[in-house]
């Protein structure tokens, strides 16, 4: 399934992308390669956490909406990217680009939104940056990207 | 995730869900049912003890939210339309805090995330089992 990004300069990868079956029982597992990354690349531990929830929110996202209870696979990896650590998630479900998923919108009724968008929404709120691709193979690549330093509140 | 029962008597009788492990989308839903088998025993006020949960996701939400609801009498959310969950906060908002469900201890992620979609504006947080108990 991996195909690696073009042009993607100084990236220092925290090891063998995680390859596993799209199954919720998973996620602990995928939480946990992200951690183990996350600390091997040098990524501030306050920042840990944030890459832990979006990367399972990206994750629960494509098992549950992307095969729809299909079997599949899910590949996961973490790399370091300058001051940036990135964490792609990589499926072979329908594309679907999650990052289009409405904003969130307290007004909009309730036939209007987006299964799942609780957790996009998050995503968003916990990265800098996210970024979707169709692969090659014609699946999808969630290209998640966050300071590795937290950021400290300014006097 | 494994879910201990246990009550406790204040103004009235409290059900303390004690909640030990990560709620994320492969154990929301236990969590759901235990809501409602206490439900259905007859239970009407909740107290959900998060102090052992080291991590949540937008998939504990959709628990909390649905746990809410059976409390209130109303059917839970579709737990896959998180949606719901965000939705029914403002719904709800000018009825204020939940009286029939509240919470225990967050950790600190857990906490981040209950901050991050306004459901601190939705439940009532306690650091103290015993004036959790007795604000019921």
């Amino acid at each position: 399934m991996k195909e690696k990004p073009q042009n993607q300069s100084h990236e220092i990868d925290a090891g063998g992308p995680l390859c596993l079956a799209a199954e919720l029982e998973n996620l602990a597992v995928i939480r946990n390669f992200v951690r183990d990354s996350a600390t091997a690349l040098g990524v501030d531990p306050a920042v840990v956490p944030d890459l832990l929830l979006a990367a399972d929110e990206a994750a629960t996202n494509v098992i549950v909406h992307g095969y729809q209870g299909r079997q599949g696979t899910i590949e996961i990896e973490v790399a370091r990217e300058a001051m940036d650590v990135v964490i792609h998630v990589r499926d072979n479900a329908p594309p679907f680009d999650p990052t289009s998923a409405p904003s969130p919108d307290l007004t909009r009724p309730l036939e209007e939104r987006s299964p799942g968008g609780l957790g996009i929404y998050l995503i968003r709120q916990y990265m800098d940056e996210v970024i979707h691709r169709i692969t090659p193979l014609g699946g999808n690549e969630l290209i998640l990207k966050k300071e590795i330093a937290a950021r400290r509140s300014t006097p | 995730m494994n879910v201990t029962v246990s009550q406790a008597q204040g103004r009235v009788s409290v059900t303390v869900l004690h909640v030990q492990g990560d709620l994320d989308g492969s154990s929301y839903r236990d969590l759901i049912a235990k809501g409602q088998e206490v439900y259905h025993a007859g239970t009407r006020d909740v107290l959900l003890d998060l102090g052992d949960i080291p991590y949540m996701s937008s998939a504990g939400l959709v628990a909390l939210h649905s746990i809410a609801l059976m409390l209130r009498g109303e059917k839970p959310s579709d737990p896959e339309a998180g949606w719901e969950a965000f939705h029914a906060i403002d719904r709800d908002r000018d009825a204020g805090l939940q009286q029939h469900v509240k919470l225990l201890n967050p950790q600190p992620q857990v906490d981040k995330v209950l901050d991050k979609v306004g459901f601190k504006e939705y439940f009532e947080v306690h650091t103290d089992l015993a004036a959790a108990i007795a604000s019921f």
